[in-house]
């Protein structure tokens, strides 16, 4: 039935996709990425949040102008069929390191926290075998999933309950207390945590109703803001600055912090739940990679999802040295500055053609 | 029921008859002759006339009529008397009618023909007249035909002033006054062709009666006798057997082409006639015999057909190409009424076809057929008479036949049947059948070429003996087939005894009554003794044309379907006389009482279930749910088994794409046999890899219901104890009846710890393995330092520990539910007791997780749907080996992998996570949290009913 149909994404869909898509990793580190600015980085989320509702416009506009395009096929209108291609091959290379780097951010933390004497291998196949059964079912499997995964990780956020109560509630004044240098280090670090959105330019043709899609988006953003903001707060009033600075993943302290009779630790459910949250922001770049190799082969194959599956594996191996890994993954969230603010240019170089067009006629 | 009832009133009939009858035996015994059985059977019918005749031929419907009105005198009792007047005042004329048909034909057949035609009433008139025709006995018989009209009109009585057919008003006046009748039989008579008009009216009479099954069986016995009486107008022997044979050959070429075309093609005949055959025969059973009866006029297509050679080939012309004009003639004929504009252009066509002597005889033949064509024409509905004289005709003409084939017939039929009476009968049923070939080549070589007399004769005698033997095929196939198709075949009583060889509670009995001798066949392990005895014997041989007008005749008579309904646990019955069969259906096999559900008990509520017999189930529904609107719609699945299932809906609420694709799932099924509704639910499912049911079950009607009512679909199979619902939704697994009979607060409480049991059921031991193989800091130190406690002794991992004890209360589960009740008592006490604590004692499991698996087993069994707690006791293994290799992380793979299978899976199209991917907030209403009633207020977005709001506003 969904296979049949193109348009299968509701409201509800689009509003979880683009949130379960944004919170991954990013979430774990959020205070620690923030830590540049020192307790006003509480407020950051919204700040975040703002900047992604307004970065979200070109997308949604570019997407409204193409309606049954997605973005590999705009590039292909847009750029002529190799530029385009070519732009596309990069989209895919993107989204496929994207996905390495979330799996393997997520393995190192596994390995840190809760398998410490095993090797990464066995559950790397698992997650990925995971993502491709995830995306085999097509988009709307995967916003299906992001629903589920909402009920299923929300409820963490009670957690910070005792959080909020150990913790200090003046840390989250004064609200400026930074410079422009730090201001500038913690956006770069810390809008990370916001990439995400940008897939919507790839789903957005199946989406039922495209007028409401920006609305959507929009909810999912702030959904998304609203747990960056719980987080960033609590973590704000339970940490001292230094323990901000200094801990790479302070939201696993902060579940430490919890104190149940009949569990120690629960971070440990923390980070293994965590999964659901990775299998969607992971599922999505693989879905995205998929469909950029379909348009740039010009073919609907499931056979894709295999092999992109397989190039991930590959990336997520290669026989090369971990510094080199980590600035690869690292650097690979700035590109995505770039697709963000690419629709941007996309829309001038809609609006040139158009006169172009215009001219010539 | 119906039947039932009609069996009951049968009974109830027959002893009022009894007296009656028993009057008239004493009567026709004393009377009788020495003659065997037919004979004497007619003889004292005719010469008892005053009471028997009239109220056995009378009998079928109106006996209890006319009984009552002569004791009761209630309104009917005018009627009833003008009629017994008319039968008693007929005797005398009867008597010296059947005197002189005796002499003049001193076939035993005829002598019959009489006895059968004796009731009177129209008859003195009619007989008058046609006496100085020339054939009495065919008058007389004509005059039997239109006596049952009478009996129709008391019946009809109400109707007859909302039909107010001419032809009907007319009959009736016919038949009560006389003066009336006698002219306009005198009108029609000196027309032309008397008989025709009898016959239409007799046939014009028997419409209304058609409407019931009781009447639908008179109206073939008038026809029949009508065709004799044309036949003898006519009185010419050859045309005689040529309308009859006409008739008659038709019908066989049928069987035998149908009967012939599977053998060859190498198919199993049953098949291909199931198939093949059963729809088109109905459509064309009355299609046929209109045509049947067109072909004696159709002399031209006769000659057109001729050249071809295949007599079959020109039975499908003629029945192609005449019947319209024949119908439109005999249309416009039936609607004039009988009266002389009929006879007129009846004449005007007889002259036009007359030419030849042959096409006199044709003619004659025609005329005769027409009013019986006309008669069903008109009476379109009725379609069943039409068949029914065709069949009827057939028999006569055996009797007519000359006796070459009845030699053959008789030796076999006496190797056969055993009782003595009976093989006269049997002989003459045999003989109509073989002579039929013969009547056939008459009619052939008297109007034909000589080609088409080989191939028909040819086949029929193959038939009539052998008629698995393929002998005729090769000729026959191709022709035969065409013709197969459009044409009821007929069904030899030694082609049944055939295929139920072999089949040692196959009962073929013979009772000898006044209808002549009659064979009950039927298969005694799928009939109560005490039912076949009280709805067919028992009537059968007090008064067996009742009997006979209230079964059903077999529609689409075909091989297939006669046996198939034998085995069916139907009886049929087979009149040798006029070679019919009728089907009782008197299948009883044992069944169990209604007892409470054992699957799905449950504290408060209705507690009956289903039981393995469709019928009980679908009435435990119907008790339920009392209106029109609920369908149940029959299928027969299974190539082997033929199983019957019942797709059941409420027709307003239902969707129709659900219907539409669970009727296409079951149109589509090819297997073989289906010995429970779970086989079809994994058949029809939309995942079969999936370890959970995507369809629902119960065996408790009320869960039925339930889901009736709120648009679903279920589906109920012969054999099977439990029903199917769909579509069904994951969170339904963990719905049970009782919810609804429970306040809300009980039933709230229940359905979450259902909910949550199932995700413990998984979780827990696979959790026991991952804390303490991977995450012992999960637990809190005085929790972890016990369980280590308990586990000091144990040597092995934990994984294996919980494999080993898992696998234990697996085999334990399986052990104690496979074996007697009492040993498995004694294994629940030894596998939970001795078993438990020596493997405590012995150091291989650790105490705590005896605990925990003991808590999962039983979470397990929380579900009130058990294949759901099947699918959990699978899945469960899936997370103890993730946990095993992976810990928690392994438990939130396979917990993510459940869920993106369940996400993914949908339930006749529809979402099988339904309330949680949200389809109407409304169903969260009904879901893990039962609201009070009055908030549910919607029907389930699963099913996407057609009306969504359960308050009529």
């Amino acid at each position: 039935m969904d296979v049949t149909k193109k348009k299968v994404l509701n409201g509800y869909h689009v509003v979880f996709l683009v949130q379960n898509i944004m919170i991954g990793m990013a979430l774990l580190s959020l205070n620690n990425t923030l830590s540049p600015v020192g307790y006003s980085q509480w407020w950051f989320p919204i700040l975040f949040g703002i900047i992604a509702n307004i970065t979200l416009i070109p997308m949604v506009w570019i997407a409204l102008q193409y309606k049954d395009d997605d973005l590999f096929d705009i590039h292909e209108k847009l750029f002529g069929k190799w530029i385009g291609k070519l732009l596309n091959s990069l989209l895919i290379i993107y989204a496929i390191v994207l996905f390495a780097a979330v799996i393997n951010t997520y393995l190192d933390l596994v390995q840190i926290s809760a398998l410490q004497d095993r090797t990464r291998i066995g559950h790397l196949i698992l997650i990925i075998l995971l993502a491709v059964f995830i995306v085999k079912g097509g988009i709307k499997s995967i916003a299906r999933f992001c629903i589920l995964t909402f009920f299923l990780t929300g409820w963490l956020i009670y957690f910070l309950r005792w959080g909020i109560a150990q913790g200090e509630i003046s840390h989250l004044l004064p609200l400026f207390n930074f410079t422009a240098s730090e201001f500038l280090d913690a956006t770069k670090k810390g809008y990370t945590s916001m990439v995400g959105y940008e897939i919507l330019m790839v789903f957005f043709p199946y989406i039922i109703h495209p007028k409401k899609a920006f609305k959507h988006a929009s909810l999912g953003i702030w959904l998304t803001v609203f747990f960056y903001l719980c987080t960033a707060i609590v973590g704000v009033m339970y940490f001292s600055e230094w323990q901000l600075k200094h801990l790479f993943y302070p939201v696993l302290k902060l579940f430490q912090a919890v104190d149940l009779s009949f569990v120690e630790r629960i971070d440990t459910l923390g980070i293994t739940i965590w999964v659901f949250l990775i299998l969607t922001t992971a599922g999505g770049y693989l879905w995205m990679a998929k469909k950029g190799i379909d348009s740039v082969r010009n073919k609907n194959s499931q056979y894709h999802i295999y092999g992109m599956a397989v190039f991930a594996f590959i990336v997520l191996n290669l026989p090369v040295s971990k510094v080199f890994q980590t600035t690869l993954y690292e650097n690979v969230f700035y590109v995505s500055y770039g697709v963000i603010l690419w629709p941007i240019i996309l829309c001038f170089i809609h609006f040139l053609r158009k006169k172009k067009i215009e001219v010539i006629k | 029921m119906n039947i039932w009832k009609r069996a009951r009133k049968l009974i109830v009939d027959s002893n009022k008859k009894t007296l009656d009858y028993a009057q008239s035996k004493a009567q026709s015994t004393a009377q009788t002759k020495s003659k065997p059985t037919d004979q004497s059977k007619v003889e004292p019918k005719n010469q008892s006339k005053p009471e028997s005749n009239a109220e056995t031929k009378v009998m079928p419907t109106d006996q209890p009529e006319t009984k009552s009105a002569a004791q009761t005198k209630a309104k009917p009792t005018d009627e009833s008397e003008t009629k017994s007047a008319a039968q008693t005042k007929p005797k005398p004329e009867d008597e010296s009618e059947t005197k002189q048909t005796k002499p003049e034909s001193t076939e035993g057949t005829w002598t019959k023909s009489a006895a059968q035609t004796k009731p009177k009433p129209e008859d003195e008139s009619e007989t008058k007249q046609t006496k100085p025709e020339s054939t009495e006995g065919t008058w007389t018989k004509s005059a039997a035909q239109t006596k049952p009209k009478p009996e129709d009109e008391s019946e009809t009585k109400q109707t007859k002033p909302e039909s107010t057919e001419g032809t009907w008003t007319k009959s009736a006046t016919q038949t009560k006054p006389k003066p009336e009748d006698e002219s306009e039989t005198k009108q029609t008579k000196p027309e032309s062709t008397e008989g025709t008009w009898t016959k239409s009216a007799a046939q014009t009479k028997p419409k209304p009666e058609d409407e019931s099954e009781t009447k639908r069986t008179k109206p073939e016995e008038t026809g029949g006798t009508w065709t004799k009486s044309a036949a003898q107008t006519s009185t010419k022997p050859k045309d005689e057997t040529e309308n009859k044979t006409a008739a008659q050959t038709k019908p066989e070429d049928e069987s035998e082409t149908e009967r012939k075309k599977p053998e060859p093609t190498g198919e199993t005949w049953t098949k291909s006639a199931a198939q093949t055959k059963p729809k088109p025969t109905d459509d064309t059973e009355t299609k046929t015999a209109d045509q049947t009866k067109p072909k004696p006029e159709d002399e031209s297509e006769t000659k057109r057909t001729k050249p071809e050679p295949t007599g079959e080939t020109w039975t499908k012309s003629a029945a192609q190409t005449r019947p319209k004009p024949t119908d439109k003639t005999e249309t416009k004929t039936a609607d004039q009424t009988k009266p002389k504009p009929e006879g007129g252009t009846w004449t005007k066509s007889a002259a036009q076809k007359r030419t030849k002597p042959k096409d006199e005889s044709e003619t004659r033949s025609k005329y005769q057929t027409k009013p019986e064509s006309a008669g069903q024409t008109l009476l379109k509905p009725k379609d069943e008479t039409k068949p029914k004289s065709t069949d009827e005709s057939k028999p006569e003409s055996p009797t007519e036949t000359k006796a070459e084939p009845k030699d053959e017939s008789e030796t076999k039929s006496a190797a056969q049947t055993k009782s003595k009476p009976t093989d006269e009968t049997e002989t003459k049923t045999t003989n109509q059948t073989k002579p039929k070939p013969t009547d056939e080549s008459k009619l052939e070589s008297v109007g034909k070429t000589l080609s088409k007399p080989k191939d028909e004769s040819k086949p029929e005698p193959a038939e009539t003996k052998a008629k698995p033997t393929n002998q005729p095929k090769p000729e026959n196939q191709s022709k035969t087939k065409s013709i197969a198709q459009n044409t009821p075949e007929s069904v030899s009583l030694e082609f049944i005894k055939q295929e139920l060889n072999d089949i040692d509670d196959a009962v073929f009995k013979d009772y000898q009554t006044k209808e002549g001798v009659i064979t009950v066949i039927y298969l005694s392990s799928l009939i109560d003794a005490l039912t076949i005895h009280k709805t067919v014997v028992s009537p059968l041989v007090t008064d067996s044309d009742q009997l006979l007008k209230s079964i059903e005749k077999v529609e689409g008579l075909n091989n297939h379907t006669i046996l198939l309904a034998i085995a069916n646990g139907d009886t049929i019955l087979y009149l040798h006389e006029n070679q019919q069969y009728f089907k009782a259906q008197t299948f009883s096999p044992p069944q169990r009482a209604i007892s409470p559900s054992e699957m799905e008990s449950s504290v408060i509520g209705p507690q009956d279930s289903f039981t393995e017999s469709l019928k009980t189930n679908i009435s435990l529904i119907k008790r339920r749910i009392q209106q029109p609107g609920l369908k149940s719609k029959g299928f027969i699945i299974g190539k082997e088994t033929n199983t019957k299932i019942s797709v059941l809906y409420i027709k307003h609420l239902v969707n129709n794409e659900n219907l539409q694709r669970i009727e296409q799932r079951i149109k589509e099924l090819d297997y073989d046999g289906f010995l429970d509704i779970t086989v079809l639910k994994q058949l029809v499912e939309d995942n079969p890899f999936s370890p959970f049911p995507q369809f629902g079950a119960t065996s408790r009607p009320d869960s039925a219901v339930n889901s009736l009512l709120d648009g679903r679909i279920v589906i109920a199979m012969e054999n099977s104890q439990s029903v199917m619902i769909c579509p069904y939704s994951f969170l339904e697994m963990f719905n049970s009846p009782e919810d609804f009979y429970n306040r809300w607060s009980t039933a709230t409480l229940l359905r979450v710890l259902r909910f949550a049991g199932f995700f413990i059921t998984i979780m827990l031991t696979p959790t026991y393995i991952s804390a303490l193989s991977y995450h012992p800091g999960i637990l809190p130190f005085e929790l972890l330092i016990m369980i280590q406690e308990s586990r000091s002794k144990v040597p092995f991992p934990p994984m294996i520990e919980v494999l080993f004890i898992e696998l234990v209360i697996e085999i334990l589960r399986e052990a104690g539910s496979r074996m007697p009740s009492k040993i498995g008592q004694t294994i629940g006490i030894v596998g939970g007791i001795v078993i438990g604590t020596a493997a405590v004692e012995a150091g291989l499991v650790s105490n705590t997780l005896i605990v925990l698996v003991a808590v999962s087993a039983l979470l397990s069994f929380l579900l009130p749907n058990f294949l759901m707690s099947n699918a959990s006791r699978v899945v469960r293994y899936i997370f103890i080996l993730a946990a095993g290799l992976f810990g928690l992380l392994g438990q939130m793979l396979a917990l993510a992998w459940l869920f993106n299978h369940l996400l993914n899976l949908t339930s006749l199209g529809t979402p099988y996570m339904t309330p949680v991917i949200p389809r109407s907030w409304s169903d969260l209403k009904d879901s893990v949290i039962r609201f009070p009633l009055a908030f549910i207020q919607k029907r389930k977005g699963l099913s996407r009913a057609k009306q969504v709001k359960k308050d009529s506003k």
